[in-house]
């Protein structure tokens, strides 16, 4: 009578033991990296209804963020600006720009520019811009080189472990308070010390339990 | 003082009176069928779909979940939607405070409505305005809602059609321009409470062109026979307002003048504020209810006398008379030729102690004596108790008076019935009233109405009224239109639109003009055209914007001083004493719906009663005796006649009703209303006579069957039951003797506080601030505002009356309701707010297998809702029964209008989620962040209110810093009245409570 299991089966539990240990590191290292939102999410790029260029105007022309996020300082949302804030400048400047088309339809008609949203949270994670500003965290610390890019793209993973890092310690984030909106600043050279800062009237003091963000 | 009356039995319900056990207690009545059904057979279908059907719908979802992978790594692509151009001071995100005034039959609020990025999310009680002082009503809380209802009226009908804006108006026009033409002829106007001095210069300018039309008023919260006693003793027009802000001695005659009617929240504050015991030299005031009710005025009575509604009178009576023969009485004008009118009350010798003791109380405290009376007493108790006032020298004190010269003096809805049947109204106009579902039951409204040859309608729902007119209307809430209130003390306010309307819906006053023109004119205008004419001719842009700000018309209250004068009354007085046998059925606004207004908001309707704690629907309460004498228990219909019409309705067995008495709700048995009222409870409508509203004799059989009836009283107990001694979850004491010992809350502990040891090392807490609450039980009157402000700021789910019978009613902070003392039928009655008591050894952490709720540094048992898998060890751990689960996805698929009610700070709670009280987290991160921002670590005391505390009308919840010893909360637990519940279990609650303090007359102990 022939064998039930052919010869070859007999190396099947020394692949498997050698093997195995290799397929599940691979298959967990898989998911760790591929399945995390520094794969997922960073460098999410969509395309905008208008190819405003933030290199342009935060970078060439040096406009400070405030002017058109001018909410960030006092909410939680560092608002999308208004079309009226466009047209201050842009009914003087480049006033009959194919690229401008629709801002200038928004501004006649009142309806809105649909931009895509890039820094995007889940709804039961509640961020708020305006301690953050207060704390002197910079702009570009979570948001990247805005200042360089033609479009908007996504720098860091936004998710809880790293918000919790810079939670944890955040003194290596932080900068001069007149220094936040400031893209050239550099830590690496500033060397800044926060607790020797007169401009501080408190040393920041991030939470770190869950009400902090969770509501 | 014996020991028994030093610690009185405090029992939720008659089977814990009756010391039954836990088993035998369910059974006992239909409770039983809740409690079983909530052991899970019940469970396996949900919404139709048996557990079979619903595995095989999983697999097939999880695969089509599968082949669309892409949607489960990819976020879904969200767009930011800027405004083309942002209007100046709006910060997206950022709630914008609008005052405004919110008004319920003559009760006027003030109020601050909460507006998130355009959506009116919240109401607040109006600090500024001297009938809200900041707090807010249950009604006013749960008006956001109706707001939102997905069931409000939103398009015009004409008969059995839906129809455009433009064809409704026609029909309109075409409807009234006849009667327009021959100056009202055949024309009746039916309006609700008319508070608006734009709209009561509108009909009286109606009165002038048409002067054929009728005018009639149609409102159950119109205060009717407080109206007509006020006439009675001062003439017309007259209006007696009672100010308990000064007084002492108060008397209420058949009224929840602490809750649902009148002006209760101003009642409440100043009821509350003259019950504080903990002030250097308290003189605390003493609350007697004379009644047939148990409500929640009556559970905060100091004594009680349990007469039927026809003996308040009787009693009231007796109690001039008494007032008459106590030395030192005052004098009232004309009041000498009332004794002969008053003839011999029939007194038991009970009732003869308790009116000679109270009218020696009232003479002791002239001036600071008060008679109030309620709605559903007629209008000569109502002018007889202000002779008791005048008598007291109340006037000009604890009531004052003042002529409401522009009050609407409308016909009644039998004046209009006269005219339907006779033919001289063919016309009927009905602006926000609904008389065919709430005109008396002999009446026979409806079959008069269906002969007016037009008949149109305008209402927030297409309601019984509207479903007969010829045409129907959808009317304006006051969250999207223009107005303006006064009340009757004679303050005025706007009430300005925080939302453009959702439907496009007309407001009362802008209907009135179309009535009057013909032409549609803006709410606005009308009202600035208004108070133009009464600023002389132009209304200062300055004052109007200060006015749009605070909410309050800073112009004088004017109304010429009135002084009531008895000399006619004695007329008026019915001469014979009713017969005091027979039943009688009392028709008591109810404490969540009122006359059924708010029948389908969701919101009221789960609300437990202040007292019975029944929800989603009404019942026939009365007396253990008499049920036992009917052979009825709990549950069991019965059939209740009087002259105007029989119903069958569930009896529910109501500690303290009087005998021979069922008091039925109004406001509930909708039909065709909404999906909400559709099966809530029964309609008592037609039992009412129009000579009496309040109450009228009846007579009562058993019926047949059983009713199940949702009664949270049992639900969430912290007693564990079995043999265990009785834990002192509420504690009180006689004012003697809280002075005599005044730790006695420490006496009751059945634990010294020396022999509470743990095992572990306390948890340490680092932040520097620490919160807590604490809650004065002498205060809380048991309204239910707090539980109402919760459900609007956590949105908190609405469930269903079968998920209240299975016990999972999801409020964080509940009202529990403890009768006290042996007497089934003479209980008195304490409530306790009870929400998540912030415990800093918190024995739900310990048994969380995910880390979902742990602690902060700052005190707070937090709970991670997106870290919830679901086991619900938590609440079973809790001792204090706080812990709410979302057994269904409550808030999936709810209509797109209802979810613009949601408060966006909180985050919305899925199936399988345990949630509960955090003392409002959002809005304490808020503050600290703005505290941050402001570049400090601190808090302000006082700048966090938790919505429970901000809304209550007596001030009963204080929170804040407990580390801060001058904070208003540290203060308030530095009373040796400050107790914790089960301290014996070392929980360390952050939540302590104020024992109750009552003032028995020592005459009557």
């Amino acid at each position: 009578m022939a064998a039930i299991f052919p010869r070859w089966t007999n190396k099947v539990p020394l692949v498997i033991f050698a093997l195995g240990p290799v397929v599940l590191t691979s298959v967990v290292g898989a998911v760790w990296y591929w399945f995390s939102p520094n794969f997922t999410d960073v460098g999410y790029r969509p395309t905008q209804p208008v190819a405003f260029s933030h290199a342009l105007h935060a970078g060439d022309l040096g406009m400070d963020c405030r002017y058109c996020h001018n909410t960030v300082e006092v909410a939680a949302r560092a608002a999308i600006p208004a079309t009226a804030t466009c047209m201050n400048c842009h009914s003087q400047v480049r006033t009959d720009s194919a690229k401008l088309a629709k801002v200038r339809d928004s501004y006649e008609t009142g309806a809105a520019i649909e931009w895509v949203r890039i820094h995007q949270l889940p709804d039961y994670a509640y961020f708020n811009h305006a301690p953050h500003i207060a704390a002197g965290v910079g702009c570009a610390s979570c948001h990247g080189r805005i200042d360089q890019m033609e479009t908007v793209s996504l720098s860091q993973p936004l998710s809880m472990s790293w918000c919790l890092e810079c939670h944890r310690d955040p003194t290596p984030h932080l900068r001069p308070l007149d220094k936040v909106t400031d893209m050239n600043w550099d830590p690496a050279t500033a060397n800044y010390d926060p607790t020797a800062d007169p401009a501080r009237t408190r040393q920041v003091n991030p939470p770190e339990h869950c009400s902090g963000c969770h509501r | 003082m014996s020991d028994t009356m030093k610690h009185p039995r405090h029992w939720r319900s008659l089977d814990e009176l009756a010391e039954a056990s836990l088993d035998t207690a369910l059974a006992a009545g239909p409770e039983m069928a809740a409690a079983q059904s909530a052991d899970g057979a019940a469970e396996m279908t949900v919404d139709g779909v048996s557990r079979r059907q619903f595995i095989a719908l999983m697999g097939a979802s999880t695969a089509l979940a599968g082949a669309g992978l892409e949607g489960c790594i990819r976020k879904p692509v969200e767009h930011i939607l800027p405004f083309a151009n942002r209007p100046e001071y709006l910060v997206p995100g950022k709630p914008v405070f609008y005052a405004s005034s919110y008004q319920l039959g003559a009760t006027v609020a003030g109020v601050v409505v909460e507006n998130q990025d355009g959506r009116p999310t919240k109401i607040e009680g109006n600090p500024d305005h001297p009938a809200s002082l900041g707090a807010a009503s249950s009604f006013a809380q749960a008006s956001v809602l109706g707001f939102y209802d997905p069931e409000r009226s939103r398009t015009p009908w004409h008969k059995d059609a839906a129809i455009s804006w433009d064809a409704a108006w026609a029909a309109f026009e075409e409807g009234i321009a006849p009667a327009r033409a021959s100056g009202g002829e055949g024309l009746a106007l039916v309006v609700d409470s008319v508070m608006s001095p734009t709209h009561r210069a509108q009909l009286a300018e109606l009165k002038r062109t048409l002067p054929k039309a009728r005018i009639v008023l149609s409102d159950r919260l119109w205060p009717a026979q407080a109206v007509a006693g006020a006439a009675l003793a001062a003439g017309p027009k007259a209006v007696a307002v009672p100010s308990l802000a000064d007084a002492k001695v108060i008397v209420v005659l058949d009224g929840d003048v602490l809750v649902s009617e009148g002006d209760s929240t101003r009642h409440a504050r100043d009821f509350a504020t003259g019950r504080a015991v903990d002030v250097p030299k308290p003189d605390m005031n003493r609350l007697y209810v004379v009644g047939p009710v148990f409500d929640a005025t009556a559970a905060m009575a100091d004594h009680r006398l349990r007469v039927r509604a026809s003996e308040v009178g009787t009693v009231l009576r007796g109690l001039v008379l008494a007032l008459l023969d106590t030395p030192g009485v005052g004098s009232a004008p004309g009041a000498d030729g009332l004794k002969g009118a008053l003839g011999t009350p029939a007194l038991d010798e009970k009732r003869a102690a308790f009116v000679k003791a109270l009218a020696r109380d009232m003479v002791a405290r002239k001036g600071q004596a008060v008679v109030m009376t309620g709605e559903r007493q007629p209008a000569w108790v109502h002018a007889l108790a202000h002779v008791a006032n005048s008598l007291v020298g109340a006037d000009g004190k604890t009531v004052s008076w003042r002529r409401d010269s522009d009050a609407l003096e409308g016909q009644s809805l039998s004046e209009l019935k006269a005219g339907l049947d006779d033919g001289s109204v063919k016309t009927v106009v009905v602006l926000g009233a609904n008389p065919v579902y709430d005109a008396a039951g002999d009446l026979g409204f409806a079959a008069s109405l269906a002969k007016a040859s037009f008949v149109a309608h305008a209402g927030l729902y297409r309601d019984e009224t509207g479903a007969v007119a010829h045409l129907h209307l959808p009317l304006a809430h006051y969250l999207e239109a223009w107005g303006d209130v006064r009340s009757q003390s004679g303050v005025a306010s706007l009430v300005q639109p925080l939302i453009a309307p959702l439907y496009g819906s007309p407001s009362s006053i802008e209907l009135t003009a179309r009535v009057a023109t013909g032409q549609a004119t803006p709410g606005y205008d009308i009202v600035r055209a208004f108070w133009a004419k009464a600023q002389g001719g132009s209304l200062d842009e300055r004052a109007w914007r200060r006015w749009l700000h605070s909410g309050l018309i800073d112009v004088p209250v004017g109304g010429e001083a009135v002084t009531p004068s008895y000399g006619e009354l004695a007329a008026k007085i019915p001469a014979a004493a009713p017969a005091a046998d027979g039943f009688e059925a009392v028709f008591a606004l109810d404490s969540r719906i009122l006359d059924g207004r708010f029948a389908n908001n969701g919101w009221l309707q789960e609300l437990p009663d202040t007292i019975t704690k029944l929800t989603w629907d009404n019942a026939a309460l009365m007396s253990a005796k008499t049920a036992g004498s009917l052979g009825v228990t709990p549950g069991q219909m019965v059939r209740v006649k009087t002259a105007a019409g029989e119903l069958e309705l569930p009896a529910w067995v109501a500690p303290g009703v009087a005998e021979n008495t069922v008091i039925l709700p109004l406001g509930f048995g909708r039909k065709n209303l909404g999906s909400v009222a559709a099966s809530a409870g029964f309609d008592v409508y037609p039992l009412t006579s129009s000579a009496s509203a309040g109450f009228s004799a009846a007579t009562v059989v058993k019926g047949a069957g059983f009713y199940d009836l949702a009664v949270t009283q049992t639900h969430d107990r912290m007693e564990p039951g079995f043999d265990y001694p009785a834990r002192p979850l509420v504690r009180e004491a006689t004012i003697d003797h809280f002075r005599e010992e005044p730790r006695f809350v420490e006496k009751a502990e059945i634990m010294a506080a020396e022999k509470i040891r743990s095992p572990f090392k306390s948890p340490e807490f680092k932040a520097p601030q620490q919160w807590g609450m604490s809650i004065d039980l002498n205060a809380c009157t048991g309204c239910n505002a707090c539980t109402m402000a919760c459900n609007a700021e956590n949105n908190i789910p609405v469930v269903g009356k079968a998920q209240v019978l299975k016990g999972r009613e999801m409020h964080w902070i509940r009202i529990d309701r403890y009768y006290v003392g042996n007497e089934p039928d003479e209980p008195q009655a304490v409530v306790q707010p009870v929400g998540c008591q912030q415990c800093e050894t918190a024995p739900c952490e310990t048994v969380c297998p995910v880390a979902a709720t742990t602690h902060s540094p700052d005190g707070l048992n937090d709970m991670a809702y997106n870290r919830c898998v679901g086991t619900r060890y938590c609440a079973n751990n809790c001792p204090f029964k706080v812990r709410r689960f979302n057994f269904f996805n409550f808030n999936l698929d709810i209509d797109p209008v209802a979810q613009m009610q949601k408060n966006p700070d909180v985050t919305i709670r899925f199936r399988g989620v345990m949630e509960k009280c955090t003392y409002c987290t959002q809005r304490i991160s808020e503050a600290k962040i703005a505290a941050k921002v402001a570049g400090t670590d601190v808090v302000a005391d006082g700048t966090i209110q938790t919505a429970c505390q901000q809304t209550c009308p007596t001030g009963a919840i204080v929170f804040g810093d407990v580390l801060d010893p001058n904070s208003r909360v540290s203060r308030q637990k530095a009373s040796p009245r400050n107790y914790v519940m089960l301290r014996e279990l070392n929980l360390v609650p952050r939540t302590s409570y104020l024992a109750r303090i009552r003032n028995p007359n020592p005459e009557l102990v």
